[in-house]
């Protein structure tokens, strides 16, 4: 494994970027014979290969983490980091949007009352409407 | 007991109100009402002591002041709040598992 790394002066790392996280999507492979379909299977895992080139300091501290952090390859270890950052990022956003939205009143006993008088009528709805069916 | 009052965002709102009609939807009233009460009790004691949630996220997500408290034993949601001089605003109440990442408690 270690000799993957050592590719001229560059360092190669190979993200396999998995676009979805399906279990089966490594063993689905489909038949040359099958038409193709004109839409995109979500199933195949698209992989995309990225050539990374990292000065040598950069690269021990990569290899030091990935080991702390349990990975036996690097690569995998960076893919993990981008998923965890773009997690990150995505929850921020949504809190920054949920801030930005304005305030829309105290959460008093008032709230509360209507809150739950609320969820009566929408479960009087349903059931209204479940009955109506049969 | 002087507690702040508690100010709802209307993202934050908007979350309390689908996360209600979902449990009307898949189990009915009591679960609904199971939440409901829980997500008061959560509340008023954010209202009580408001440094009682953590600050785990304010720290991995550059917010200073924000904090987060789970809404109860039984429940995956999570009261996200700021603490301003003199009241509690509510950001958000999201699920722990489904909208937040998991990376943190893997750490």
């Amino acid at each position: 494994m270690l000799w993957e790394w050592v590719l001229d002066t560059h360092v190669r790392i190979r993200l396999t970027a998995l676009s979805n996280f399906c279990g089966r999507s490594m063993h689905f492979i489909p038949h040359p014979d099958d038409a193709p379909s004109p839409v995109p299977d979500r199933h195949i895992a698209t992989m995309a290969t990225l050539n990374l080139g990292l000065p040598d300091d950069l690269l021990a501290y990569l290899d030091e983490q990935a080991f702390a952090h349990g990975h036996d390859d690097s690569a995998q270890y960076v893919v993990e980091v981008l998923h965890q950052h773009r997690e990150r990022q995505a929850l921020k956003s949504r809190l920054i949007n949920s801030i930005k939205s304005g305030p829309a009143g105290f959460a008093d006993d008032q709230y509360f009352k209507e809150l739950l008088e609320e969820a009566e009528a929408e479960d009087a709805r349903l059931r209204k409407g479940a009955r109506d069916e049969r | 007991m002087n507690a702040k009052p508690i100010i709802l965002q209307v993202d934050a709102r908007k979350s309390i109100s689908e996360i209600m009609s979902f449990y009307v939807r898949e189990g009915g009233l009591l679960p609904a009402a199971r939440f409901h009460g829980v997500l008061h009790r959560a509340i008023v004691q954010i209202g009580i002591s408001p440094a009682i949630g953590s600050r785990r996220w304010a720290e991995a997500l550059n917010m200073a002041r924000l904090r987060h408290w789970r809404v109860g034993h039984k429940f995956p949601q999570e009261v996200f709040y700021i603490e301003t001089e003199d009241h509690v605003r509510v950001i958000d109440v999201i699920h722990e598992r489904r909208d937040m990442t998991q990376c943190l408690s893997r750490d």
